[in-house]
């Protein structure tokens, strides 16, 4: 394919998939503009490969979303200082979505990752392995636990058994 | 589930989708960036390629073979190891000055000769020019000069033409006559003598430090002639035949021959006569009847050469007994006769190398352990006690090797071990490695950060 009919093509996927692409990127990492800062950064890298991924960009798009959160939150974990006022930062109004935020936010980024992965993608465990380079056990795993953070804070949306 | 799906989706909806950035833009910054890779792993990669071929260039030449490290007086080490065909040549690296031992060593498909430095124990492989092709390791075809300044070889060419330098000849070169080379500046005289055919070298040594003794046979149509013995003057290329033992053909037998006191030749034409050949040209005389005795026959392990050597009137002898060699040692008396025989005891295989005063001599010998085979030994010629005082383990070719005899009277020193394994491959081995690792983290890295 030209360079030309690969830009057009990775331009109409940008224009019809960003705003999916930043949502799941805000469920991963809970800032709107991190989620903003994941997705451009994706898109960027994706120029590189858009020959070979360019009929489904979203799986490779995914995974590179959540390495580079986890990577983001590797390098900066050991930065973050207890402070007596909360930073201005988005919110949701809505009880349920502040709830399930506060949530979310208790949880490791890899716990969290299969979280959204799993119930807001709608992936497989399988497929939630592959996005994350891990084995379907590990995915188990992670998933268990953070059901069971998850259930310490918002009992309602985490039924037993399910 | 459905609630946690409901809940995600919901939460989802709240983020604010800013205005993104033109496509165009993300897709001219995504052609940069893959720009700015290839050119951060194309540097990366060469100055890996770099790197890695400066190291090995640079451990080329440096080779490292100076077991002794610091400089020290001319003297014989204790130990002497045997050479391997990669450690440093005098093509590469220059004459070896003042050399303490002479060996052999196999140089891939043909004999050459090493030496250890008198003064820093370096290891060096002798390139000499024309060169025989044919060398032996044994010892016969080369001889140190007593002062370790000096070695004389073989040279091969074409009969009545110039010594043949080059290799690609060498169906058309024989020997032809005599180099001596000068281990202080790598110079080469040449002591050509004139024949149709050729000649066959059968002896070199060193009379003293300046003369050389020669014997070699003139090649003819058929066969060659008895045998010749010049002697040759270092420095001046003055080429004295010694008239009377030509006339006699009395050779220097195969692997040198000893020196009385006064000079002259002494050499064992038979096996049961010792002579001494004056080299002014006189006639020879005879020295001494050895006993009739089969058991004092130079066996296969012996040369006639060694059956005497003299200061002091000492004799060295092998006896075959049934088929085990054994050493011998006595005095020969004014008179000629031998006093008795005694054995040598404690080792086998004794090849003598030179005398350190009137009764003892310096030899090397199979101890009764593998770990004392090849060893040097202090012989004491009037009773046979030997006295260990190194190793000189040049492998099989221990028998040839020759000693600067000049140096025999300053302490030994200790001989360290040259490298076993050629530093250069280790070397060239680990640039490679490092290039294969350059390039496997230049790759992983390009894929973490894909």
């Amino acid at each position: 394919m030209p360079d030309r009919d690969l830009e057009a093509s990775f331009a109409n996927y940008v224009g019809a998939r960003r705003p999916a692409l930043v949502r799941v990127a805000f469920l991963l990492c809970g800032d709107q503009h991190h989620a903003e800062d994941l997705v451009q950064s994706a898109l960027i890298k994706a120029v590189a490969h858009w020959k070979r991924i360019g009929d489904d960009p979203e799986p490779w798009l995914r995974r590179v979303m959540v390495n580079d959160h986890i990577s983001r939150w590797r390098r900066h974990r050991g930065r973050e200082r207890l402070m007596d006022v909360v930073p201005d930062r988005a919110v949701p109004q809505h009880e349920e979505h502040a709830e399930l935020a506060a949530a979310l936010a208790h949880l490791a980024p890899k716990q969290r990752a299969v979280i959204v992965l799993r119930y807001y993608e709608d992936l497989t465990e399988a497929q939630t392995a592959q996005v994350l380079g891990v084995s379907v056990g590990t995915v188990k795993s992670q998933h268990s636990d953070a059901l069971k953070r998850l259930r310490g804070v918002v009992p309602a949306l985490v039924q037993t058994g399910g | 589930m459905d609630q946690m799906r409901t809940a995600l989706r919901g939460l989802a909806e709240t983020a604010v989708t800013a205005p993104a950035d033109d496509p165009a833009s993300l897709w001219s910054q995504g052609r940069r960036r893959v720009r700015r890779r290839r050119l951060a792993a194309a540097g990366a990669v060469a100055a890996a390629v770099v790197a890695a071929g400066a190291s090995s260039l640079v451990a080329v030449p440096a080779a490292v073979v100076h077991p002794a490290g610091a400089t020290h007086e001319p003297a014989i080490p204790r130990n002497v190891w045997e050479a391997r065909d990669w450690y440093p040549t005098t093509s590469e690296e220059g004459p070896p000055g003042v050399v303490a031992v002479l060996g052999g060593v196999i140089r891939g498909d043909r004999n050459g000769l090493f030496t250890v430095s008198a003064t820093t124990g370096e290891y060096r492989l002798l390139d000499l020019p024309a060169a025989a092709a044919e060398t032996s390791l044994t010892g016969t075809e080369y001889a140190l000069a007593p002062d370790g300044r000096h070695i004389a070889y073989w040279i091969a060419g074409r009969p009545g033409g110039v010594p043949v330098v080059r290799d690609g000849e060498s169906a058309t070169r024989v020997q032809i006559g005599v180099g001596i080379y000068d281990t202080d500046d790598g110079s080469v005289e040449w002591v050509e003598f004139r024949t149709a055919h050729g000649i066959d070298g059968s002896g070199l040594m060193w009379a003293d430090d300046d003369h050389l003794l020669v014997t070699y046979g003139e090649r003819a149509d058929s066969g060659s002639d008895p045998g010749s013995m010049v002697s040759v003057d270092v420095g001046t290329e003055l080429v004295t035949v010694a008239d009377a033992a030509r006339r006699r053909a009395i050779t220097i037998p195969e692997g040198g021959a000893g020196l009385t006191a006064d000079g002259a030749l002494t050499a064992l034409p038979s096996r049961r006569r010792a002579v001494t050949v004056p080299l002014d040209g006189t006639a020879p005389r005879t020295l001494a009847r050895l006993p009739r005795m089969r058991a004092f026959a130079p066996s296969s392990a012996w040369t006639s050469s060694e059956a005497i050597m003299l200061p002091g009137n000492r004799l060295l002898g092998g006896r075959n007994n049934y088929g085990a060699d054994q050493t011998m040692v006595g005095s020969l008396a004014p008179d000629g006769t031998v006093g008795a025989l005694r054995k040598v005891r404690g080792i086998a295989f004794v090849q003598p190398v030179a005398w350190l005063d009137d009764r003892d001599l310096l030899v090397i010998g199979d101890g009764r352990s593998s770990d004392e085979w090849g060893a040097l030994y202090r012989l004491d010629t009037s009773d046979g006690a030997v006295t260990p005082l190194g190793t000189a383990q040049a492998g099989m070719y221990a028998p040839g090797l020759q000693f600067a005899t000049d140096l025999l009277g300053a302490p030994m020193v200790e001989g360290e071990r040259p490298p076993t394994v050629d530093s250069r491959w280790l070397r060239g081995g680990g640039a490679v490695l490092a290039l294969l690792g350059s390039c496997a983290a230049i790759l992983l890295w390009r894929r973490r950060r894909a």
